[in-house]
């Protein structure tokens, strides 16, 4: 898609101005619906009337050139407000760019305007947002996924071109896979995480959220790289052209993992699943039973070590230096009152989880412990990845749920991230693709499934996205 | 699993005011969410080192240099200023 609208603005078929007016007409008949963006800004005119006085002096298009983009409520761009969906940042105005955000500037995208978002990416549907759930466009009395659910309704109900979103646990996959958007979680420290409101800085990443596997690529290459603001960035040399990947490994665990019978696979998801594997072997690729023995810890080793990195990430909202802050009698109360007010219900549950599992005498016993699982999940997929070129897995048990539908059960809706909090932990690039829908209810449900890919191999995850994607 | 007074404690490390009924609700759900969480008492992790990293672990050295950005925007979020300055509430108070 990207290629083909900066192909038309070259030659002049469709201008800039064009473009975005597109888009926010689209903004105006549909986002009073699904609430999607936060916030449209209303620069964009401007940024799209400068490109069009450079294309028509003649000035070769960049990658990015007039492409209208959305952006997660929690990336910071330069002189907007940004508030991760949260009162305790209300009136928060960003003072600098993210770096994949400038990545994109200076390529010639277009920002329209930020996305609504589960509270500081805490959710898996958006309904934790301070500012109202986002609704699916597919069926609006349906959740789009979260945390960066504002992002793929975006893109999928042609609200914009593509998002970015952040990925710590499932989402920006999960989201996609529910909205029938295709959603890219890069390899850990491949893209700069500075800018980005940190949830657990060891699992975020930034991501693309997009219509096509190619746009996602396009715009993977544009904002990976080392990058000094961020320490654990690092410079990579992706392997370049054709990756050829022969052999695809299913993980056996992924379909006992169940959990007090809760969240099997959805039979009519699996149904679709195996089609995908169908199509794939006649594609000529080979489709092999694997195992990944430690699987069936990962959500209990992330509601550990996330938790721990959240309560000390979030200790820096506390009115002293921006957002809102409370009045109190002393600075104890200013503190105590502000995140009481400020922090929603999921985020305070959180950091209190996160406090109590690093308080002294529990840390053996719970975030020493955690660690360690991690590591052998991570041991699981070195080892099968001797064995495979890529992981095939469906990323969602099941289409979008109904909202409201597991407001009232955390635990249900942390059971939500189970297909994709594995990769998180062990740092490896992962995909959501749409394929295909589920009937429920008369209404046609997108399904996703997700590829795996070692460290560093996002090509072969673009490679074979793209056969998937061709049926 | 978890006592009404370690959730006062813990809301006081965390800094975050609780109402009762706030305190009984966490209470049971973090309950429920560490009881989920026992299942990793299941795993052997005799030997195991633990992961502190996702990729590459690597110091990461600058000169000790001023690369401080643009600060007047920085300065506008500030919730209460004087003079430029932030102000806060004083960490002691008088007599």
């Amino acid at each position: 898609m990207i290629k083909e609208t900066i192909e038309k603005l070259e030659k002049r078929k469709i201008s800039a101005r064009e473009l975005v007016t597109h888009y926010l007409d689209q903004i105006k008949k549909k986002d009073p619906e699904l609430n999607a963006y936060r916030e449209v800004f209303d620069d964009a005119f401007l940024t799209a009337e400068e490109i069009d006085k450079k294309i028509k002096h003649g000035d070769t298009p960049r990658v990015l050139e007039g492409i209208p983009f959305a952006i997660k409520d929690n990336i910071l761009i330069k002189g907007k407000m940004s508030g991760a969906s949260s009162k305790i940042l209300e009136g928060y105005t960003a003072s600098y760019d993210a770096t994949a955000v400038k990545k994109l500037r200076d390529e010639g995208a277009i920002f329209l305007g930020r996305t609504n978002m589960d509270e500081f990416a805490m959710g898996s549907s958006t309904e934790n947002s301070a500012y109202g759930p986002t609704k699916n466009p597919a069926d609006p009395t349906r959740v789009p996924g979260g945390s960066s659910g504002g992002s793929a309704a975006a893109v999928a109900a042609d609200m914009a071109v593509a998002a970015l979103g952040s990925d710590t646990g499932g989402s920006i996959r999960q989201p996609a896979a529910f909205c029938g958007a295709v959603g890219l979680k890069p390899t850990y420290s491949t893209v700069s995480r500075s800018g980005l409101i940190a949830m657990a800085s060891s699992l975020d990443q930034i991501g693309p959220i997009t219509k096509t596997v190619e746009d996602a690529e396009i715009i993977f290459n544009v904002i990976k790289g080392k990058d000094e603001l961020d320490a654990t960035s690092l410079e990579v040399e992706l392997p370049r052209g054709s990756s050829t990947s022969k052999t695809i490994g299913v993980p056996r665990e992924y379909f006992s993992l169940a959990e007090g019978g809760k969240e099997g696979l959805d039979e009519d998801v699996a149904k679709k699943f195996r089609e995908a594997i169908d199509f794939l072997k006649n594609k000529g690729l080979e489709i092999k039973e694997v195992s990944l023995p430690s699987v069936h810890y990962a959500l209990a080793a992330y509601y550990i070590v996330m938790p721990a990195e959240v309560s000390a990430n979030l200790s820096r909202f506390d009115g002293v230096r921006y957002g809102a802050r409370e009045d109190g009698k002393n600075l104890f109360d200013v503190y105590a009152k502000t995140r009481e007010r400020g922090f929603g219900e999921e985020v305070r549950r959180r950091i209190i989880l996160g406090t109590y599992v690093l308080s002294a005498g529990y840390y053996d016993a719970y975030y020493s412990r955690a660690q360690k699982v991690r590591y052998m999940i991570r041991k699981d997929f070195e080892n099968e990845f001797k064995n495979v070129d890529l992981l095939l897995t469906p990323t969602t048990p099941h289409p979008a749920f109904k909202i409201g539908e597991k407001a009232s059960d955390p635990l249900s809706m942390y059971l939500e991230d189970i297909y994709t909090v594995p990769i998180n932990l062990a740092g490896v690039p992962a995909i959501s693709i749409p394929f295909g829908s589920v009937e429920k209810e008369g209404k046609n449900l997108p399904v996703g499934v997700q590829f795996v890919a070692p460290w560093f191999e996002e090509s072969r995850l673009f490679e074979v996205g793209k056969i998937l994607e061709s049926k | 699993m978890l006592s009404k007074d370690d959730i006062k404690k813990l809301a006081e490390l965390a800094r975050i005011h609780l109402t009762a009924s706030e305190e009984e609700k966490l209470e049971k759900d973090l309950s429920n969410i560490l009881g989920y969480i026992e299942k990793l008492k299941d795993v052997d992790i005799s030997n195991v080192p633990e992961m502190t990293h996702a990729t590459e672990e690597k110091n990461v050295f600058r000169a000790d240099e001023d690369v401080s950005r643009d600060d007047i925007l920085l300065r506008e979020q500030f919730p209460e200023s004087e003079r430029g300055y932030l102000k806060v509430k004083g960490v002691f108070e008088r007599e």
